[in-house]
């Protein structure tokens, strides 16, 4: 598998949306992670502490520079790690369809 | 020879045995005498009266003979013909293992897990994993400690009240196992049991009779899943409550019976409950 580079606008001030959280999508929170359940499936994901702060982030709304941004305070990293992190986990959250379709521009 | 020795079973006609193991009732009938000795040797404390309806019934019959096979065995469930033909020594394994598939496809009132489950104090442990973990060594192990038991083969999850359902079925035992059985001082019966399923010889413990306390529906308070590696210290670590719950949703068997609602359950389950790995290795 290629090794994963961060995209141009990480360390840009881009400002991108990210995507918004299915309603489908029902959380199980357990201690500091949560296991999401697609109630369309059955289908379950298990989010750490990072990953469950980046999908509430996701109300299509917040930026993802500005999810990053709370990553960054809330697990005392640098912005551009948080950057990186967020696309990743947004990389996986969408492969696993747990977001609303984007509306057409 | 076997076909003179299987007439002669035949003379002997066909028996039947009722069990009720918890709430699971069932009905075995054969004419082989040595799976009706099994049966009362091994469920002596568990024989009932009659069954009513409702309940999982199995036959261990003669099947088609061949002269280069000899006679073979078919074991039906419920009227249909689930394993089979075997020859005459995997007759009894094959008969317990038609019962384990016969409560996944018909109690769908329980959440069923693969896991072995035990009690003390009124608090349940679920020993969860595939075939081969260990988990009905680990049970005998606790057994032999004064646990209560419950079954080395499934958790009965009530899923409202998320309490656990004793199925005391005799704990099934590999041969590999069998002198950790013996210094754990646990009578094991073996005969001339032989799973082909297994791959190897199986032995059998009886459930605990009217020498304990029955075991009655319990909350399930710790959840461990072992892993058997022959060279590994043995060793328990906290486990994730994520992690545990994703590790039971692979571990369930009727998942089927209850769709999008598994995880939710499990969830509920594992906020109840201490979760431990265990590497096994030579405990």
């Amino acid at each position: 598998m290629p090794e994963w580079t961060a995209p141009d606008w990480v360390a840009s001030d881009a400002v991108l949306p990210a995507p918004q959280r299915r309603r489908a999508i029902r959380e199980e929170p357990l201690d500091d992670e949560c296991i999401l359940v697609d109630s369309r499936t059955g289908d379950a994901h298990r989010l750490n502490a990072t990953a469950l702060l980046i999908w509430r982030g996701c109300d299509g709304q917040s930026t993802t520079r500005e999810i990053a941004a709370r990553l960054a305070a809330a697990f005392d990293v640098d912005l551009d790690d948080a950057l990186a992190h967020v696309e990743q986990v947004l990389a996986a959250l969408t492969e696993a369809d747990l977001f609303e379709p984007a509306s057409p521009a | 020879m076997s076909a003179g020795g299987v007439t002669a079973a035949r003379e002997r006609g066909i028996q039947e045995r009722h069990l009720r193991l918890g709430e699971i009732e069932l009905s075995v009938q054969s004419e082989l005498p040595e799976v009706l000795e099994d049966l009362d040797v091994l469920y002596a404390a568990y024989q009932a009266p009659s069954c009513r309806t409702g309940v999982i019934r199995l036959e261990a019959r003669a099947g088609p003979w061949s002269p280069r096979r000899g006679r073979q065995f078919v074991v039906r469930a419920d009227g249909a013909a689930i394993y089979g033909p075997h020859p005459r020594n995997e007759v009894y394994p094959i008969l317990e293992f038609s019962i384990n598939g016969r409560v996944i496809a018909t109690r769908s009132q329980f959440l069923q897990v693969h896991a072995a489950t035990l009690a003390r104090n009124g608090a349940a442990l679920m020993l969860a994993g595939g075939s081969g973990v260990g988990k009905s060594t680990l049970a005998a192990g606790l057994l032999a400690r004064g646990w209560t038991y419950f079954c080395d083969e499934f958790a009965l999850l009530d899923p409202q009240t998320l309490c656990v359902h004793p199925f005391p079925k005799a704990l099934s035992i590999k041969a590999g196992s069998f002198e950790i059985i013996r210094q754990l001082g646990l009578p094991l019966w073996r005969r001339r049991h032989y799973s082909k399923h297994f791959k190897g010889p199986v032995g059998y413990i009886r459930p605990p009779g009217s020498t304990r306390p029955r075991a009655t529906p319990c909350p399930v308070r710790q959840m461990v899943f072992p892993r058997y590696a022959a060279e590994c210290e043995p060793a328990l670590r906290p486990m994730p409550r994520a992690a545990a719950a994703m590790t039971l949703a692979r571990c369930t068997l009727n998942h089927h019976a209850f769709g999008v609602r598994v995880m939710p359950i499990l969830c509920a389950l594992v906020r109840g409950a201490e979760c431990f790995e265990l590497d096994a290795g030579p405990i």
